[in-house]
């Protein structure tokens, strides 16, 4: 769960649930974990983390009834940017790849 | 573990490493993570082990920041790096602390000027010929004092020693993270006392060559430990800036 390739594909399936809806930290990480189940929950978090530091999210808080302060993470526009440039890159692999025989 | 001891490990694990800011942000990812497990019915115990130690957290945590190299708040400017004439008077002043207890016993205390060069100069007088257990027994404490002085100081003021505190210096790893234990001791006892001992004094030359020319001033110490040294007084000053930043950010 280290190899740099695995990082980026979890940064993009992590924006592609934000481009859906709002989501908080711990709804993201289990999100996320229901299809990545070995992926550790710190690197989801730090994942997140450094999304937010490189602005493609702005935070805000909510809170449920009788439940805890949920902080939501919205995707900005420059995150939305960066997500459609990141996704295609992804279709462009995978074209590159099916082209080269190696099918799912 | 329970809650409270894994959040005091991560923070103590982290402390240092990244900004205050960074740090409180992480622990309230942290925070929310327990407060929803708990929330569905799971126990602290059962959260902690879904989440593997607190050691292994703050690794995946470091790793994912130093990989990607992404941290902007961190990066965006870097402390200047300490002036050769500061590096070399704080080595002065450490040679003298170092060698200080020696001076004590008189058998040993005129190897002390060929120290400077061959660091195991006294082994060879503690032992050969020995006057008395006794001095031999205490030459030995301070040799060691002298072997393990760099590190300790290093240890015990994060990244500094006397006189780097003097002079306001600090040893930081490569990536402006704090010193680690093993760079520490890869620094001074590899880097500085093994190499100068097996080269007779030979690589404290090259070391002054060499930070003579590079424009980080590293000498080989910092080379094999993968450290710099940078100038402490502007690093203090924007520590205390991301104080004011989380202060901000709870308000």
């Amino acid at each position: 769960m280290d190899t740099q390739l695995k990082k980026g594909v979890l940064e993009l399936c992590i924006l592609h649930q934000l481009s859906l809806k709002d989501m908080y930290g711990y709804e993201l990480m289990k999100t996320v974990k229901s299809a990545f189940p070995d992926v550790y929950d710190a690197s989801i978090y730090a994942i997140l983390r450094r999304i937010h530091a490189e602005g493609h999210t702005d935070v805000y808080y909510g809170r449920t009834s009788g439940g805890p302060q949920r902080k939501y993470y919205r995707l900005t526009s420059q995150g939305y940017e960066h997500f459609q440039k990141m996704m295609s890159e992804w279709q462009e692999i995978l074209l590159a790849v099916h082209r080269l025989g190696i099918s799912t | 573990m329970r809650k409270d001891e894994f959040l005091t490990e991560l923070r103590n694990g982290l402390d240092g490493r990244v900004s205050p800011a960074e740090l409180e942000d992480i622990l309230n990812d942290y925070r929310e993570l327990f407060a929803e497990g708990l929330l569905e019915g799971k126990t602290e115990e059962a959260l902690c082990a879904e989440l593997g130690s607190p050691a292994q957290t703050v690794k995946l945590i470091l790793a994912e920041r130093s990989s990607n190299g992404h941290v902007v708040v961190e990066r965006e400017e870097e402390p200047p790096y300490a002036p050769l004439y500061k590096r070399i008077a704080a080595a002065l002043l450490d040679f003298i602390l170092s060698v200080l207890p020696l001076a004590f016993f008189g058998n040993v205390i005129n190897v002390i000027p060929i120290m400077m060069i061959w660091p195991p100069a006294p082994f060879l007088y503690a032992v050969d010929p020995p006057p008395s257990t006794g001095t031999v027994a205490g030459a030995l404490v301070c040799i060691c004092y002298y072997v393990f002085y760099h590190c300790l100081f290093l240890l015990l003021f994060k990244g500094q020693t006397p006189g780097k505190r003097w002079m306001r210096l600090r040893v930081v790893s490569q990536d402006g993270t704090r010193l680690s234990a093993s760079q520490t001791i890869g620094r001074e006892l590899l880097g500085r006392l093994f190499v100068n001992s097996i080269t007779f004094g030979i690589g404290y030359i090259l070391s002054l060559i060499w930070s003579l020319f590079s424009k980080e001033h590293k000498t080989i110490h910092d080379v094999i430990a993968g450290t710099r040294v940078v100038q402490e007084n502007r690093f203090a000053a924007k520590r205390s800036t991301h104080g004011y930043a989380i202060e901000k950010r709870g308000a």
